[in-house]
């Protein structure tokens, strides 16, 4: 059964011209990748127009796909790209905090973590929902510092390893680690009475 | 899913929180313009993978077959003026109705495709070759020895010069003359053998009688002009000039009945060409 297959040999079929292998693959990481694009950019016409760029991205560049490492690992990667791009053009403020965090510690991050802008006011439609659990939840993760959340997603929706969403963010193992272990913090904070 | 590493940093009750609560997906929409993108990315165009050859080699059968359609009309148009010349070659002229004039008969031999004369057809113009030859001259003749000129001339000198596309019967009238010499009239007579009707004879002779006045009575000027025209007006490729001397040969020769038939027949042919003054006796 096709819908059996791994994601690598789903793609590798997708690029040798089956286009039923895309369709299990694209219906089997639609959400999660939708999820971390959301969760990012904080608008759903933008997650929307980011998810199927995204997505176009993966077709075309099926020639060039090479099973070298997981195929979330490729996917994550080519939407974090899009992704700043997004903030390039819409949010330029976030893309400074991207970019400073390139050579960045983790652990001196904290300085710019905290200046960064309540969530609440960049995503109108989260405080809408406010009393939702699920939208508690999702106000927990704006509220948390990009990089941070970031790596949460990943490992969440992704199912990423430490070592992958270093891969897939251009961070060391021990700063993916760093930031995991942060944001897990400030949620558990956030979400008590859930929990 | 990897297997995660004993120090990741997880937190199981709010791993499971959290994937409870993760709802959001796209659009039907979204998906179904980002799968349709992804099947047109891999189907290969219907125009390249399911052309049969015909398909794809039918523009090019199609040229060529309307280039040898073409090539082969236009070789056959260029050999059919060249047959009907041809034929009009071999076919003997046709006889002179009595009572026509010259200039129709003229007409004929320019057009040799055109009908024959009414009552004349098909192998009966063919058969009355040799007689459509020989009654042209005969009035002719007949007005020579009227006049009652000899036209006996020295053999020798060049003998005839057929041109290119001269025919057989005309070869053969040209091959069979002989050397004696003899009255015009009576060679005429002797040679053909039959006497014509009178009827039939007076006609042409009083039509030619008739050309030959008027082209001595034109002025100069027209005379010249009309040379010309007979010039270049050539006869199988043959000029006017060029028939008379031919004709002068064949007296020379003293084929004379040879030299008043095809002095007949250059009168059909330029009936407005200024006979030389030795032609007209």
């Amino acid at each position: 059964m096709q819908t059996d297959w791994s994601d690598e040999r789903l793609m590798l079929a997708y690029r040798a011209g089956d286009a039923n292998a895309f369709t299990i693959l694209y219906r089997r990481h639609r959400g999660p990748l939708y999820r971390y694009l959301a969760r990012q950019c904080g608008s759903a016409a933008e997650a929307d127009e980011l998810h199927q760029d995204v997505w176009l991205k993966v077709v075309h560049a099926r020639r060039q796909y090479e099973p070298l490492a997981r195929f979330l690992t490729w996917l994550f990667r080519i939407a974090r790209h899009r992704l700043i791009d997004h903030y390039r053009q819409h949010a330029r403020h976030l893309l400074a905090h991207y970019e400073a965090a390139a050579d960045e510690d983790a652990e001196g991050s904290e300085d710019w973590i905290e200046r960064l802008p309540a969530a609440s006011e960049e995503m109108p439609h989260v405080l809408h929902e406010r009393h939702d659990t699920a939208r508690r939840i999702s106000l927990a993760l704006a509220e948390l510092p990009p990089l941070q959340r970031e790596v949460f997603l990943l490992a969440e929706e992704g199912q990423l390893t430490l070592e992958e969403i270093a891969a897939a963010t251009g961070c060391g193992r021990e700063t993916t680690k760093s930031r995991m272990r942060y944001a897990l913090v400030r949620l558990r904070k956030s979400l008590q009475d859930l929990l | 899913m990897s297997e995660r590493p004993k120090d990741f940093p997880g937190d199981a009750q709010l791993s499971a929180l959290y994937r409870e609560h993760a709802r959001d997906e796209p659009s039907v929409e979204i998906d179904e313009r980002i799968l349709a993108a992804a099947r047109a990315a891999v189907t290969v165009p219907v125009s390249a993978a399911r052309r049969s050859w015909w398909q794809r080699w039918r523009t090019t059968l199609a040229l060529t077959t309307t280039l040898t359609l073409t090539l082969t009309l236009a070789l056959l148009q260029q050999r059919l003026p060249g047959d009907s010349r041809r034929e009009a070659e071999v076919a003997p002229p046709r006889p002179v109705a009595p009572g026509s004039a010259l200039p129709s008969a003229a007409r004929d031999v320019a057009a040799p495709a055109a009908s024959a004369p009414a009552g004349v057809t098909g192998d009966a113009v063919a058969g009355a070759g040799a007689a459509a030859v020989g009654v042209a001259p005969r009035p002719q003749a007949r007005e020579e020895s009227s006049v009652g000129q000899r036209l006996a001339q020295p053999a020798g000198g060049s003998g005839p010069r057929p041109a290119d596309g001269d025919t057989p019967h005309r070869e053969g009238r040209l091959a069979g003359g002989r050397q004696e010499v003899v009255p015009e009239s009576s060679a005429a007579a002797g040679k053909e053998g039959n006497a014509l009707p009178a009827a039939a004879a007076a006609a042409p002779a009083a039509a030619s009688a008739e050309q030959q006045t008027a082209a001595v009575g034109q002025p100069p000027a027209a005379r010249q002009q009309a040379r010309a025209v007979a010039k270049s007006r050539a006869d199988d490729g043959r000029s006017a000039d060029d028939w008379l001397e031919e004709i002068r040969a064949l007296r020379r020769e003293g084929r004379n009945a040879d030299a008043a038939k095809q002095l007949a027949d250059f009168r059909r042919v330029h009936p407005d060409y200024p006979l030389p003054e030795e032609f007209r006796q």
